[in-house]
């Protein structure tokens, strides 16, 4: 009996064989090897930091707080949406919910969701929120009892106060 | 320390648990190849299964810390004993006979996974929570369940994001942070084995049902995706489901080449498992799963087998169902979400060419590994390794990734939100879920030459 591959057929396929070995080799270092070449980016897209940031608040809140962000404009930019996701999941399992400021001037506190919150924050990351701020402390939303409370972040100063129901 | 130490016991004694059952269910691995894989397979399948164990545990007692870890490692040992009773247990954990024939082709895999793995690591280190699905959806559910304690049922707050999401992947992250503390490895760990270890469990479902060099040249080209490797470490769903359904199909095709009725059932069992945990992975899988276990048991009915086939995927998958139903019934209340979408429109998005015509020419335009044409040369490839055309028409497997894209072109045609940003933000995504299932299908029916190896057919220990 002939050894495996001895035939000119068997040595053909043994050829095939190698091709689609070494072609599929190739093919599969490619990805890691442009990487290191510099070729390809990898996802810097991270939010360790952020989520960070957020992660010092949870030290403050109780676990079955409700925490409320008071979102400056309405809609949201992207931008802050994403943070407040971040944040969000950061300080999980306290739920956050989303409190519009134009939605509390234009319903009123006990609408607008406001009374239900144990705790809220300001964004202070944009421009558009300086006045989002102004408007809701006009509003009585906001209280700054002392220099103390506000805490100063990556994203520049959040507004926060408490005040529990419980 | 302890999460040093915790997450790897953890991930020890799921991987036991789950590749006792796998070696229960198929019998002796023929090649290394197959064997190995069923090494990764056996870890796939143990999260799985403790993930099945953690849900019940939530319900049954409350939170994930007191004894829930002492309970769950009694129980991954309990399996193992009581799979180790079997004597084809026994004979299927032994590793196959070293053959030489093996070695280039196990030597290129593991070239190749070692830099997978090094891309891999890098990659973590930059995004060590992962992308937005990753940190918004899976971890975000993980840490809801794992912070809350008693008060679990929290993190299904109707006032979060995506509660309806099935929760294989969070609760397989609480169970590692149960045993070594929250941390951000856990969530890569489980990213990781699905990454790397998919290559490994392709190759060794091709080998044994086709050859070594077929299932070699399959697993190499899974990691030939770019897209695959840079996924991963984002840590999303679609990997896992991917694999896991690809491996269902692997294992289901193999039941056809069971020599007994008792064997074939077994098998059947954990194929029918396989496409549960697709399911509980993400609800996304279920019409692909559905299919699947439709078309093989509608082809096996018709050599007489219908019964087996039958009977076994509804035994295999009726755990992880019932977990996804009890789920989206009790806790995210969110069924009529899920089995009506408020599509709107629905006949004049069917029958509107630009949706379709839009969707197909951005698939085609990100296809995995469409920089190298890589689907074009997977096909090159397999032609080469003695796949006929007329053998690929009758392979179950094609037919049921036909009906995966199928599905994936539908989910985009029907879309509720805007096309091109449902495109932008998941379409690559979702391309990714059929493509370990379409390698499988491609290679699966390769022969080797007139001089090679017979196809293990017979399982030598049944």
């Amino acid at each position: 009996m002939p050894e495996p591959g001895s035939s000119p057929r068997g040595r053909i396929q043994r050829s095939l064989e190698w091709i689609c070995i070494a072609l599929a080799l190739l093919l599969a270092l490619r990805p890691p090897l442009l990487v290191a070449a510099g070729k390809t980016q990898l996802n810097q897209n991270d939010i360790s930091g952020t989520e960070q940031t957020f992660a010092l608040w949870a030290r403050a809140i109780p676990p079955d707080a409700r925490v409320g962000w008071l979102l400056p404009e309405d809609p949201a930019p992207p931008a802050i949406q994403k943070m407040v996701l971040i944040s969000q999941y950061a300080l999980v399992p306290r739920r956050l919910d989303v409190v519009s400021v134009a939605r509390c001037q234009e319903l009123g506190r006990q609408a607008c969701g406001i009374e239900e919150l144990d705790f809220a924050m300001v964004p202070d990351f944009s421009e558009a929120s300086f006045s989002a701020r102004d408007d809701a402390f006009r509003l009585g939303l906001l209280r700054y009892p002392t220099l103390g409370e506000i805490q100063f972040t990556g994203f520049g100063a959040l507004a926060f106060f408490g005040r529990r129901r419980r | 320390v302890i999460t040093v130490a915790g997450v790897p016991l953890a991930l020890a004694l799921s991987t036991a648990a789950g590749v006792a059952v796998v070696a229960a269910a198929l019998g002796r691995a023929t090649s290394a190849h197959e064997w190995l894989g069923r090494l990764v397979l056996g870890a796939c399948v143990g999260l799985g299964g403790t993930s099945l164990l953690a849900f019940a545990w939530l319900f049954a007692v409350g939170g994930t810390r007191t004894g829930y870890a002492i309970t769950d490692g009694l129980l991954c040992c309990v399996v193992v004993a009581a799979c180790l009773g079997f004597e084809r247990t026994r004979a299927a954990l032994i590793p196959p006979r070293w053959n030489r024939a093996e070695l280039v082709p196990l030597a290129a895999l593991l070239v190749a996974a070692g830099f997978a793995a090094w891309q891999f690591v890098a990659a973590n280190r930059l995004l060590p929570h992962g992308e937005w699905d990753a940190w918004a959806i899976w971890n975000f559910r993980a840490r809801g369940i794992y912070r809350a304690g008693p008060d679990w049922r929290s993190a299904f707050d109707e006032k979060l994001v995506a509660t309806s999401h099935p929760l294989l992947l969070s609760l397989s992250i609480v169970r590692l942070w149960a045993y070594g503390g929250e941390s951000t490895l856990a969530p890569s760990v489980v990213a990781g084995l699905f990454t790397i270890g998919g290559p490994f469990v392709l190759a060794g479902l091709v080998t044994r049902v086709a050859t070594v060099v077929a299932g070699t040249t399959a697993g190499l080209l899974l990691l030939g995706a770019a897209n695959y490797q840079l996924q991963g470490p984002h840590q999303f769903a679609d990997i896992p489901l991917a694999m896991f359904l690809a491996a269902g199909l692997g294992v289901l095709t193999v039941v056809d080449r069971e020599p007994s009725a008792r064997s074939a059932t077994t098998a059947a069992i954990l194929g029918g498992g396989l496409l549960g945990f697709a399911g509980w992975t993400k609800t996304d899988a279920i019409p692909g799963a559905v299919v699947a276990a439709l078309v093989f048991a509608a082809v096996a009915a018709r050599k007489g087998r219908g019964a087996t086939m039958g009977r076994g995927i509804a035994i295999g998958a009726a755990a992880p169902a019932l977990a996804w139903a009890i789920q989206h019934v009790v806790l995210s209340r969110e069924l009529h979400a899920v089995l009506l979408p408020g599509q709107k429109h629905v006949a004049a998005k069917l029958i509107d060419p630009d949706r379709w015509l839009g969707t197909l020419a951005w698939f085609f335009e990100h296809a995995p590994g469409r920089d190298v044409w890589l689907p074009l040369v997977a096909l090159g490839l397999a032609v080469l390794l003695g796949v006929r055309f007329r053998a690929l028409l009758q392979s179950q497997a094609l037919w049921c990734v036909a009906a995966m894209c199928l599905v994936a072109v539908l989910v985009f045609v029907l879309t509720p939100w805007d096309l091109s940003f449902h495109l932008l933000t998941a379409g690559d995504r979702v391309l990714f879920q059929p493509w370990p299932a379409l390698l499988f299908a491609l290679f699966a029916s390769a022969r080797p030459g007139p001089e090679g190896a017979p196809v293990p057919a017979v399982d030598p220990a049944a």
